[in-house]
């Protein structure tokens, strides 16, 4: 493995998958809803960490 | 929604465990990490969070921060947790049991977030690796993040996880 890189987004392997009864189309039967842009969403995670937004619970960061 | 967006969606979305998010509020550990997360964008991933991510993050949270956490979370593109999520959350449950004791650990929201990845050819990035046990989730990058506090040198280790859905397929067809 290389763990110089992060690597390339890939199509799916399986176009749908049977698990038992059930059977789940890749990507067609779940989407993710719209949201802000990478660039204005890097700029809101900044943002919410300096603020200290994000609780912390279980652990000691 | 053209065929083309949703062709990037599924071939490029990483769902961010709450741990990462949490580690931004880490003065020591929010540069570098911000750095990864771009890194990941600029590899051509989305990022997005789960519905769940809110049941994890909102309790306990003081009434001046509600809000402005609600917002920061809107502005994710966020995968819904739907009947077909928590069907398949139910049989990774059931594969886990079949597996290892030790998998009891394994929260819910966790295993929402896995479900979600198999059902989206999604990867998860987390600090914690243990909430997506191998053999079902293999890694496919791993970051390492150092850091000082109280003069003493620590390290973060953050790992991206790809569920391998064939195999998950084939412990749970053909299970006892």
């Amino acid at each position: 493995m290389n763990y110089m890189k992060i690597p390339q987004p890939q199509k799916p392997e399986q176009k749908s998958i049977r698990l038992g009864t059930q059977t789940y189309v890749v990507g067609k039967d779940l989407l993710p809803s719209d949201g802000l842009s990478s660039k204005d969403l890097m700029r809101e995670l900044k943002r919410a960490g300096k603020k200290k937004l994000f609780p912390v619970l279980n652990w000691n960061v | 929604m053209s065929e083309d967006r949703e062709d990037t969606k599924i071939q490029g979305s990483v769902i961010l465990d709450s741990n990462i998010l949490q580690y931004l509020n880490n003065s020591d550990i929010a540069p570098s990490l911000l750095i990864y997360l771009n890194e990941v964008i600029t590899t051509g991933y989305d990022l997005t969070i789960s519905d769940i991510t809110y049941f994890d993050l909102l309790p306990g949270i003081p009434r001046s921060k509600e809000k402005q956490l609600s917002e920061t979370l809107d502005a994710f593109r966020k995968f819904p947790v739907t009947q077909s999520v928590c069907t398949a959350s139910g049989q990774l449950c059931t594969i886990y049991r079949s597996e290892k004791s030790e998998f009891d650990h394994i929260e819910v929201p966790d295993k929402i977030i896995a479900a979600t990845a198999v059902l989206t050819n999604s990867l998860i990035l987390t600090v914690n690796s243990n909430d997506y046990p191998r053999p079902f989730f293999n890694e496919v990058h791993k970051k390492l993040i150092y850091y000082k506090r109280k003069d003493k040198e620590n390290m973060l280790c953050i790992y991206l996880l790809r569920p391998d859905v064939e195999h998950i397929m084939f412990r749970f067809n053909n299970r006892s």
